[in-house]
């Protein structure tokens, strides 16, 4: 079976480049997903995709933010298909149960990660790319093919959210 | 007191710190990922077999060359096209979007790709919703859906689609009286044409909320406010600026939401409430594990609601029904092999239907029709919900459709949305669809491989639980199966108690290796023995899950025979339903089970300096 050159060499290239993404597009996965399992998943997902748009991506060197935007775009698949199951207070005795799983210890750590996942994907996603995949907001707003003004006012609303829960559970702390 | 800015700059450093430490790393499968998509690639075309995606400059059709050489003009000239080359001619005529007389017996499919991809090339992946999943909306501008990456798509005809430039993030889409009302960033919208957008005032938070309507009626359930979650409530208008809240039952007020549909030409809601006798068990806050059973409710107008209890089949669920037959219309709905034909009151089995008999059915519905695509594609049955089920004559100029998409259903035919492309199958009546189409593209020639398959490219095998047993029998003490996936993963472990493991991915060729055997002992102890002894694998904690596996998601099945006792427990992932320990003990086997014997293989590079894990038996 012969392999042509040029098709290897096409595979090579997709590897080469995508080889240093992924640790990043899995941690990526596991703190939306919150599971290592599914992050797991949710990444292999993501280079499938990848893989099959490959031949339509013109500027390798945007590579990077391409593949994070189509690894954020499956786990906001994911979360909607979770969305409508608000058992809100089941996810948080699950974590004690998935106290093995790195993302969900990681998260479970401090009340503002567990709040979190109670925002809409769509925040959740602006949140995790900001702070825990690092980025600037004209970054993330690249990664997610959205004007930077809309990225500001998702991470505010998140932002806000939040706080208010966050000092809510303080006030009730303090009663 | 601290002000506004030093609490954000305080949250900040807290949301920081929690992927501060540790990093966790990439597992190798997503390594061995990296190099199986490609060489399932290279492997497929070096058997000949015409595979998704072409290389850089590749083969395409005509049709998708010139969108591919000319961008967004040429995708606008190739549209104009096949619309011409439609007019006039058998079958409905693509371009009036109403409900089209006639029973399909055909499809005949187009490339449509380029319009999809609205010269980006890029976008055609994300359309992946269409209200309600699987149908897009009738407009008074002709047909629309919204898409993963929250954009609006219209179009007139089905063959042309255009992206609406101005929608403010859209996460969900219904119409009202012929305009789109869009739940997106900062609000709901409405628009006459897709074009200008008006924020209107609603009473709730539209991002914790479901919008669903009727032709004449919005409504949209809320549960919670700000984070806090709450009682469901559900609001009603008809024109859009008028909510009132609806009056509901005790019981639905307090359930769990799980979703709002248009049914039947009103409107249902699924929601968890408490049941002692409910199939669904969940560990509450209180550390309390309780049953709970999925419950319904309809109504005719959005305003009032009654329980929904329909008869079904002696041996079925009307918990099944929640998976299927949502909106599937007016006409008397399906599930997977169950259909209705007097509005959903009572269900009676469907032993016509195909998914009863070729199984993996994927299933579109937009109230005139169902549609029903098996294996992949390879054949589409369409029924008016009357309990008679149609192949559809497939034709056109596409060369052969990707297999494993999923289906959009317009008035006037469908879409086949893959990850390589979109396709419109125009429906026919009573006319042969021009056109010879070459059988759905399959991944391999060979369907038992495990991995290295490109996406949506195989067939996902059966569960070997005959197989499963005979090792059972034969003094494995663990059997694990792990099958489905992108890649029809076929995976069968058996774990011996003097550390042998024998490794079955399909291809005829087990393999052995060895684990120590104190290490089988304390794998044992530890699946057994989650989450804690008294709740651990034998004990009725431990229970079946099962819902269909979307294409990503695997089905697993666990046998555990330890200190003179066995069980089986099976799940399936990329849901809810299964048990969050589960996971956990399928963690514990991900370390010591060995990897595909070719993973790695193929000389596929790894980048310089990854990270690229080794392939050894023990990871």
């Amino acid at each position: 079976m012969a392999l042509t050159t040029s098709a290897t060499g096409e595979a090579s290239e997709f590897v080469r480049l995508v080889g240093p993404h992924l640790p990043g597009a899995y941690r990526l996965a596991g703190y939306l997903l919150r599971d290592a399992s599914d992050a797991e998943d949710a990444t292999q997902e993501a280079l499938a995709r990848a893989w099959l748009a490959w031949p339509k991506l013109r500027q390798t060197d945007s590579f990077g933010a391409w593949f994070d935007r189509i690894v954020a775009n499956v786990c906001k698949d994911r979360l909607r298909q979770q969305r409508g199951v608000r058992a809100l207070d089941l996810d948080e005795a699950a974590d004690a149960a998935h106290e093995l799983d790195p993302f969900r210890a990681a998260l479970a750590r401090d009340e503002a990660g567990r709040l979190v996942r109670r925002l809409p994907p769509d925040q959740q996603i602006v949140v995790a790319l900001r702070f825990w995949r690092d980025l600037t907001l004209d970054e993330v707003a690249e990664r997610l093919d959205l004007p930077l003004g809309t990225v500001k006012s998702r991470l505010h609303y998140a932002m806000r959210s939040l706080r208010r829960e966050l000092d809510r559970q303080s006030t009730e702390v303090r009663r | 007191m601290r002000n506004h800015d030093d609490a954000d700059f305080e949250l900040e450093q807290r949301l920081r710190r929690i992927a501060a430490n540790p990093q966790p790393e990439a597992p190798s499968s997503v390594y061995r990922r990296a190099a199986d998509v490609a060489r399932g690639e290279l492997r497929g075309r070096a058997n000949g077999v015409a595979l998704v995606p072409v290389l850089r400059g590749g083969r395409r059709s005509g049709i998708r060359q010139a969108g591919a050489l000319a961008g967004l003009a040429a995708a606008l000239v190739v549209a104009v096209a096949a619309m011409g080359l439609l007019a006039g001619q058998h079958g409905p005529n693509p371009g009036s979007p109403g409900p089209v007389g006639g029973r399909w017996t055909g499809l005949e499919w187009h490339d449509i790709t380029a319009t999809a991809s609205g010269g980006s090339g890029q976008d055609h992946p994300w359309w992946r919703y269409g209200p309600g999943g699987t149908g897009a909306l009738k407009w008074r501008g002709g047909f629309a859906m919204f898409t993963t990456n929250e954009d609006v798509w219209t179009s007139e005809d089905g063959l042309s689609w255009v992206r609406s430039a101005n929608t403010p993030g859209v996460f969900g889409l219904t119409t009202l009286r012929g305009d789109l009302l869009a739940q997106a960033e900062a609000g709901v919208w409405i628009s006459t044409d897709a074009v200008d957008w008006r924020r209107i005032a609603v009473p709730f938070d539209p991002h914790l909320s479901v919008l669903a309507s009727s032709p004449e009626v919005a409504v949209a359930a809320v549960q919670g406010a700000g984070l806090q979650p709450g009682p469901l409530r559900i609001y009603a208008t008809r024109d859009s600026t008028v909510w009132e809240v609806a009056s509901i039952p005790t019981n639905m007020a307090g359930a769990q939401f799980q979703g709002l549909e248009a049914f039947f030409g009103g409107f249902r809601v699924t929601g968890l409430v408490q049941d002692p006798n409910g199939t669904v068990k969940q560990t509450d806050a209180d550390g309390v594990m309780r049953a709970y059973a999925e419950r319904t409710w309809t109504s005719p107008d959005g305003l009032t609601w009654s329980s929904y209890e329909p008869k079904v089949p002696p041996g079925r669920s009307a918990d099944e029904l929640s998976y299927w037959g949502t909106a599937y219309g007016r006409l008397g709905a399906v599930s997977s092999t169950l259909r209705s034909s007097d509005g959903g009151a009572t269900w009676v089995e469907d032993s016509r239907s195909p998914a009863a008999t070729r199984g993996n059915a994927v299933v579109a519905s937009d109230g005139d029709r169902i549609v029903m695509a098996v294996e992949g594609g390879a054949r589409f049955y369409v029924s008016e919900g009357d309990g008679n089920w149609r192949m559809l004559d497939q034709g056109g100029d596409i060369g052969s459709l990707p297999y494993g998409g999923r289906p959009v259903l317009l008035p006037n035919g469908l879409l086949w949305v893959t990850n390589d492309g979109v396709y419109f199958g125009q429906g026919l009546s009573g006319v042969a669809p021009r056109g010879s189409l070459s059988p759905v593209t399959t991944p391999l020639p060979e369907p038992t491989v495990a991995v290295g398959s490109p996406v949506a490219e195989c067939t996902r095998l059966p569960m070997r639980s005959e197989a499963a047993a005979e090792l059972v029998k034969r003094g494995a003490v663990i059997v694990y199966e792990r099958n489905g996936g992108i890649s029809c993963v076929d995976a069968l472990y058996a774990i011996y108690s003097d550390g042998r493991v024998v490794s079955d991915f399909g291809d005829g060729h087990p393999t052995s290796s060895q684990l120590p055997a104190n290490k089988v002992t304390s794998l044992l102890d530890a699946i057994t023995t989650t989450p804690d002894a008294a709740n651990g694998w034998f004990t009725d904690g431990w229970y079946n899950t099962y819902h269909m596996p979307c294409a990503a998601c695997y089905t697993y099945s666990l046998t555990v025979t330890y200190k003179g006792q066995t069980k089986t427990v099976t799940a399936v992932d990329g849901g809810t339903d299964a048990m969050p320990e589960y996971w956990i003990v399928t963690g514990y086997l991900a370390e010591v089970i060995p990897l595909p014997a070719e993973s790695g293989c193929c000389g596929i590079p790894f980048a310089s300096g990854s990270s690229a894990p080794s392939t050894t038996s023990s990871r």
